[in-house]
């Protein structure tokens, strides 16, 4: 059959604009960040000096800190920015993130009880943490489907309400907290940090979020149909909510993963899926491979100023906010994303 | 023109969105034959759209069943995947789709589970969207073209799904008079190459010349399955109604 040669080149996938940018930039410029950010830091390497001893404090430094830090950054930020894609799109909203079915209100809650009661003992911090998300989550399900069986809007609704619940119940604990020992402790948790990453926490943390992304890169295509209304994603073959349901619950649970270890990291979730769908389009068959690559950059950029612009460590939230929310106002200033 | 065989058998459908509440249908039975234009006219609140969800498989039936017939086999619609494809009166499509897109999203009961669109998708969507005379809009947005254009596409999304029968919801309300007429034109072309359409219209001056037969609903009346032309010069469209009406 022939077909006429208008407007369409022979690529099938053709993006929204002339974009110059493309998927095999983004792993260029993902490749080349990891490598930056592994020889910058306190130990800096000076490249025109013969390499250290094998056994010197740098390669350790380099080997069982910097490296699982930077691999855990780069699956954290692809886990965070595919978990709002997939919200965003089965809540038909651009401003969706996990945090709208309460699991951050739950993660914190939970990890200041953990701080609270443990102490300094980050395993039950972080197991704490990741307990309450998903009792959160199950909270807002529950509530969810007494409102409304089978919708969208009473999940808002039910995830509303559990938020506020557990920003009460953190509230508290702060209230209830050592000023000296425990408070301070509860705020950089909040504010979240890549700084306690180990070989341990990176083995149990990615156990659960590459499962998730790998499905998800397999799902891309299917989850634009989450993106229409019901009645259409009836009619062309998605007849139940499990399917619903399974997504959600497994972008959710990538969240509360990250976030029982890093800490409340915003902005990531919510930024990067608009600004992937800006460049490379509406298409998730195409915006999913760039939305992780654009994650795991971000969070790698913002976890290498987290740790080497102050002798100190900054907390990481603060730099994905500030460069979330200056490009959040790009887009918008710019009209490429419309209000 | 193609001819099918087989029909659409609707036997003693009966529904009510609460169990003390009224019936929208009661005992209603029909057979469509597939390849024909079918129109369910009625007055707001007549039970229209409730009707075409009970075709389209979103709302159970409290008895009663709605069956796809042909020579060979015969087999309740609703178990048959992509078999009706639906075209909403307003539809929201959050993201800003490409026209090509948003058409292949019609292949999802052709395309497996964790997999994606191949080259005969690809040339299906150009196809369908060459018939529409749409071939210029692959590449535009969503958000660039009229509510006219926009109209075709969805049409388009709905022949990328290649279903058996396709249902409309109230197709030409917020359409234009030249856009109507398009819409009209196009349900016609459609039928010429043989596809099964139920529209809803609460317009009957409308339909006649777009329709081979009429479901007609009121409130307090019995739902009535008719031919189109046995609405000529009979009163049955006042009735429903409740105003003097003729075609």
């Amino acid at each position: 059959m022939n077909f006429p040669k208008l407007s369409h080149p022979e690529s099938p996938v053709t993006l929204n604009k002339p974009s110059q940018i493309s998927t095999s930039h983004l792993w260029l410029v993902l490749i080349l960040i990891v490598l930056i950010a592994l020889f910058i830091g306190r130990y800096q390497l000076d490249p025109l000096q013969e390499l250290p001893d094998a056994d010197s404090v740098f390669w350790q430094l380099f080997f069982r800190i910097r490296f699982p830090r930077i691999l855990l950054a780069v699956i954290a930020g692809a886990g965070l920015a595919v978990s709002g894609l997939v919200m965003q799109t089965i809540f038909h909203n651009p401003l969706a993130d996990a945090g709208i079915m309460g699991v951050s209100q739950g993660a914190g809650f939970g990890a200041a009880l953990g701080i609270l009661l443990f102490g300094n003992q980050l395993i039950w911090v972080q197991t704490s943490s990741f307990l309450f998300s998903l009792i959160a989550l199950a909270l807002t399900i529950l509530l969810s489907s007494e409102i409304g069986r089978g919708k969208i809007l009473p999940l808002v609704l039910a995830g509303i309400a559990v938020s506020a619940l557990f920003s009460s119940g953190l509230g508290i604990i702060k209230y209830l907290a050592d000023p000296i020992n425990q408070l301070p402790g509860i705020v950089f948790w909040l504010l979240g940090s890549l700084s306690a990453v180990n070989w341990g926490i990176f083995t149990r943390s990615s156990i659960f979020i590459l499962p998730i992304l790998v499905f998800f890169f397999f799902y891309r295509w299917r989850l634009n149909i989450h993106a229409l209304d019901k009645q259409v994603s009836f009619s062309l073959g998605m007849k139940t909510s499990w399917e619903t349901y399974l997504i959600l619950t497994a972008a959710v649970l990538l969240t509360a993963v990250i976030i029982s270890v890093s800490g409340i990291v915003s902005w990531v979730g919510l930024i990067i899926p608009n600004f992937s769908r800006v460049v490379f389009g509406a298409d998730t068959k195409s915006t999913m491979i760039n939305t992780i690559l654009l994650g795991g950059i971000f969070m790698i950029i913002c976890d290498t100023l987290a740790r080497t612009l102050l002798p100190g460590e900054i907390p990481l939230g603060i730099f994905t906010a500030l460069i979330g929310s200056a490009l959040f106002v790009f887009l918008l200033t710019t009209r490429k994303i419309r209000a | 023109m193609k001819t099918n065989q087989g029909f659409l058998s609707i036997k003693s459908l009966t529904f009510s969105y609460q169990p003390q509440a009224k019936f929208v249908l009661r005992n209603f039975s029909c057979e469509i034959p597939l390849g024909t234009r079918t129109a369910i006219l009625g007055l707001n609140g007549s039970g229209k759209s409730t009707f075409l969800n009970l075709l389209l498989g979103m709302l159970p039936p409290d008895s009663g069943s709605i069956k796809l017939q042909d020579y060979s086999s015969r087999q309740d619609l609703s178990s048959i995947n992509g078999a009706v494809g639906y075209l909403p009166q307003l539809e929201n499509i959050p993201f800003d789709y490409l026209v090509h897109q948003y058409v292949m999203l019609g292949r999802l009961s052709h395309i497996p589970l964790f997999s994606v669109p191949d080259e005969n998708d690809q040339n299906i969507i150009r196809e369908v969207l060459d018939s529409l005379k749409m071939a210029d809009f692959y590449d535009k947005r969503l958000r660039e073209i009229s509510g006219g254009e926009l109209q075709r596409v969805r049409l388009a999304r709905i022949l990328a799904q290649e279903p058996e029968i396709i249902l409309m919801d109230e197709p030409a309300t917020h359409l234009d008079i030249k856009n109507k007429r398009s819409l009209y034109e196009l349900i016609n072309d459609l039928h010429n190459e043989g596809k099964t359409l139920i529209y809803s219209s609460h317009d009957p001056l409308e339909i006649s010349d777009t329709s081979d037969y009429c479901v007609l609903m009121s409130q307090n009346k019995e739902t009535r399955f008719v031919a189109t032309y046995e609405l000529k010069d009979s009163d049955l469209l006042s009735e429903y109604f409740e105003t003097e009406l003729r075609l």
